[in-house]
């Protein structure tokens, strides 16, 4: 058997899900779509001593616009997002985010709530739902509350949500209309995690410079990163090839991303720097058109 | 609570009842409770693809999911793809006709992850097929015979008689054969 | 004396092994040589091929205490088909283009490999008709997916003269097959091939003289067919495989003073090794800021003195490629400072995926048969491999114009070099 032994638990309603982890939270932990989960227990890198499984709690699933806003049940299968004509039509970065996301097999069982408080910094959701500013409502016995990116990732595999917390709804305010966007990654092999990549979402004003823009990091330290420096650089600029090249340059100014065996520090972080560069670009084009 | 749990799955239409330690994963629960043993587990952390079945209807990886998250789900796998002794499903005898697989570990994961999908493979491009069955890994191949297979089944579910297939059969070619 | 723990991994040989990484570094110094002595890389191993003429060829090396003399071979004319078939003049101007982007560089390079096959000597080999009056090869060597099952078949028809769909093949069992070396080194169509062709020729000539006996013919009067050995131009006048085989049943094989059973063996052995041999050209863009490599083309040409079967040959070269690619770009048992293996799971021992590699382009030639086998055919198994890490290393040299030295070459080793290029 390759898990430790644990105990298991799948509530049938969120009010039962929030009982369990009011009394077993501290202990325990949420079982979703189990695509980084199940590996670590495989591994037996973690050992919880109970797991609760919300696979169960079909009211989370669900993909629906609302005065404007996306809300993303967490219980939203990746597939469910790639495949959402909404989300294609009305937040493109979303979507295009979404398939990098490792393979078929994985999106089809791994959730959106998931992959936001698993929290990787190398994740792609993370990374695009910083850009777009979303927020995350949780709820416990002790009532309800909502983080925004900053609070819900707050470093490396660790979220803003207390021990008896469990994530509701993600919720994504409305892409301008005259927008630009972009997904870029780099992984040595398709579907893994990236070593480096930026989402970037800009407005336009109607003589083509640019209004606001959104860029965030991929990989570039222990949680997705607003380049927020560089944001304010580009506004009222147009995008262009030297505009670009400043803004992602001013980035990664003050970034040091971790290095492993497949790059180190200084690699990952000129790789930022290119792809926030490329994805100005590619986002600027779009918005041209 | 328990640790164990009395389940009921049903594997290719057939439900099969144990009662299972929590913990026991959905890939061994195929192998060793429903005792078919055409679903391979390779590497046991979700990366190379060998245990994928299908989860009501959709690819899932066999070892990333516990048997209890199946209890009262419909799970298929290989051997639910050939519609009798005699003959193969469209998909399985593409692979045999392009020499799509050699060892075969990985070959019911390809299958089980494709097979859903070969509706969408006509318009897809060569990069874009590649793209669908890199969440399975192939020592053998180098692939090639398997994008080549995909093409021909796909092909074959439009067409049930196409013309030959660029790639020529293995067993029908053979160099040389007959009197020495 | 002197002893040293490690706790580094076991390593085992598999696919080329040694011969992957010495193609590197004589392919490289060929280069590398080429470049400083300002010489076309290609015209610099053409000169240097040894000729046909030249055949056999003694190396200077030995292997397993007997010198290394290369059998057969047309090297320059495989060398001359290979770019040909590559395209190496298009390819070059397609590196002179202009890439999409501006950090995109583009570098061709061509590697040549010699192989070898057929190691360990001997092989095990039985042909029998069964009771049933079918053909049954049971061999030494085993199945490992590469189709040996095929071939052996093809090889007992081609040799007894019968329909291949009429032969089965029986390996892995020691119940049936008494001795037998494996399937490795590019030795199972080779050496099992050869054991297979031995007892079926032998088998031929007994069902032959036993026919003979029977229809009271000559036997060079009698041919094999699907069916059984019959007259030349007499159909009528004909036995069944079944018949055959009665006829050899012991009592009354015995009471003419026969051997009983239709069954013979052979232990194909050669005190020598046979010598494939192969080249590689690729051409492919190197991302300057990702370090992302992306193949255009990649062709094999590989001359296996046989091909007894071509599908099963580019079979073995494909998937044989996709090995050699790995260890190019992705795969390494890398350490930490500490000796903890760091890529002890499929997460970060990267195997690649289908996305990584390009569709080959093969070219299976048969210009060189072996003289050291009675079927010609010299492994094919390893070829696919061989040459992968020296082509892609060359032509990712080209692109940036600074030498790799080391595989794999990873992200991090082309931006760090591309910024220092000129």
């Amino acid at each position: 058997m390759k898990p430790p032994p644990f105990d298991y638990e799948d509530p049938a309603t969120v009010e039962e899900a929030l009982d369990l982890l009011a009394q077993r939270g501290a202990d325990g932990k949420v079982l979703a779509g189990g695509q980084s989960l199940v590996p670590l227990l495989n591994f037996r890198l973690t050992r919880p001593e109970v797991l609760i499984d919300v696979n169960g709690l079909q009211s989370l699933a669900y993909v629906r616009r609302d005065r404007g806003i996306l809300r993303i049940g967490a219980l939203t299968r990746h597939a469910t997002l790639e495949r959402s004509p909404l989300v294609r039509e009305h937040w493109p970065l979303l979507a295009d985010a979404v398939r990098w996301v490792g393979h078929p097999q994985i999106r089809n069982r791994g959730t959106v709530g998931g992959s936001a408080v698993h929290a990787d910094p190398t994740a792609e959701l993370p990374v695009a739902l910083t850009a777009l500013d979303a927020t995350f409502t949780v709820r416990s016995r002790r009532g309800e509350r909502t983080l925004t990116c900053a609070e819900m990732f707050r470093s490396a595999l660790e979220s803003g949500l207390e021990d008896d917390e469990l994530l509701i709804e993600i919720a994504v305010p409305p892409m301008p209309a005259q927008r630009g966007w972009a997904f870029e990654e780099y992984a040595r092999r398709h579907g893994d995690f990236a070593l480096g990549g930026a989402a970037v979402a800009l407005s336009f004003d109607g003589d083509g410079t640019c209004r606001d823009a959104a860029i965030a990091l991929l990989g570039a330290g222990p949680r997705p990163l607003r380049a927020c420096a560089a944001e304010r650089a580009l506004a009222g600029e147009r995008v262009v090839s030297q505009t670009a090249a400043q803004a992602a340059a001013e980035a990664v100014r003050d970034v040091a991303p971790t290095g492993d065996i497949h790059g180190g520090s200084g690699y990952r972080r000129d790789l930022i720097e290119a792809l926030v560069r490329r994805a100005l670009l590619a986002a600027a084009r779009r918005g041209a058109t | 609570m328990a640790s164990r749990r009395r389940i009921a799955v049903r594997v290719n239409g057939s439900t099969y009842e144990a009662e299972v330690d929590v913990r026991l994963l959905l890939s061994d629960f195929i192998r060793r409770e429903a005792r078919l043993t055409g679903t391979h587990v390779g590497c046991e952390h979700g990366v190379c693809g060998a245990c994928t079945v299908q989860l009501d209807g959709r690819p899932v990886r066999s070892c990333l999911l516990f048997a209890v998250q199946a209890n009262g789900r419909d799970v298929r796998t290989v051997e639910d793809l050939a519609p009798s002794e005699n003959e193969l499903h469209p998909l399985q005898q593409a692979f045999h006709e392009c020499h799509g697989l050699q060892c075969g570990f990985c070959t019911p994961g390809f299958l089980m992850s494709l097979e859903p999908m070969l509706a969408d493979v006509p318009q897809m491009s060569d990069a874009e097929i590649r793209d669908l069955i890199s969440g399975n890994l192939c020592r053998c191949t180098g692939y090639q015979g398997i994008v080549d297979a995909v093409r021909l089944a796909a092909q074959r579910c439009i067409d049930p008689h196409p013309s030959t297939p660029d790639a020529a059969p293995v067993e029908a070619s053979p160099h040389r054969q007959g009197t020495a | 004396m002197r002893q040293v723990v490690t706790n580094k991994t076991p390593a085992g040989t598999y696919r080329a092994p040694g011969r992957y990484e010495c193609t590197l570094a004589r392919e490289r110094m060929i280069d590398i040589a080429a470049r400083r002595l300002g010489a076309d890389p290609i015209e610099l191993r053409a000169r240097n091929l040894v000729r046909r003429d030249q055949m056999p060829w003694r190396n200077g090396s030995e292997t397993d205490g007997h010198p290394v003399v290369y059998d057969s071979g047309d090297y320059p004319r495989l060398l001359e088909r290979a770019l040909e078939h590559f395209g190496y003049d298009r390819m070059r101007a397609w590196r002179a283009a202009v890439a999409p982007g501006p950090a995109l560089r583009r570098g061709v390079a061509v590697a040549c490999f010699v192989e070898k096959s057929g190691i360990a000597e001997w092989e095990y080999a039985r042909v029998e008709i069964a009771s049933d009056g079918r053909p049954v090869v049971y061999s030494g060597s085993a199945s490992v997916g590469q189709g040996v099952d095929t071939v052996l078949a093809q090889i007992c028809a081609e040799h007894l003269g019968v329909d291949y769909d009429a032969v089965s093949v029986r390996h892995g069992d020691t119940d049936e097959v008494p001795d037998g070396m494996g399937a490795f080194g590019s030795r199972a169509t080779s050496l099992g091939g050869a054991a297979v062709a031995q007892a079926a020729g032998a088998l031929r000539r007994r069902l032959l003289e036993l026919a003979a006996r029977e229809l009271e013919a000559a036997p060079d009067d009698l041919e094999l067919t699907r069916d059984g050995v019959r007259v030349r131009g007499e159909p009528g006048t004909a036995r069944s495989y079944a018949e055959l085989r009665r006829s050899a049943a012991p009592a009354r094989a015995l009471a003419r003073g026969d051997r009983p059973g239709l069954s013979e063996e052979s232990w194909f052995r050669s005190d020598e090794m046979s010598f494939p041999y192969g080249v590689h050209c690729v051409a492919l863009e190197v991302d300057t800021e990702t370090g992302g490599v992306r193949v255009e083309r990649y062709t094999v040409a590989y001359d296996v003195g046989r091909a007894i079967n071509p599908r099963l040959v580019e079979g073995q070269i494909a998937g044989g490629f996709v090995q050699g690619f790995g260890g190019a770009l992705l795969e390494e048992l890398a350490y930490d400072d500490a000796g903890q293996l760091v890529a002890g799971s499929f997460m970060d021992y990267l195997l690649p995926t289908a996305s990584e590699v390009p569709a080959v382009d093969m070219l299976v030639t048969e210009d060189a048969p072996t003289q050291r086998s009675p079927i010609g055919a010299k492994g094919a198994g390893e070829g696919g491999t061989t040459a992968v890490g020296a082509a892609i290393a060359g032509a990712v040299s080209d692109a940036l114009g600074v030498e790799v030295t080391r595989l794999p070459i990873t992200p991090e080793w082309i931006t760090a070099n591309a910024s220092a290029a000129p």
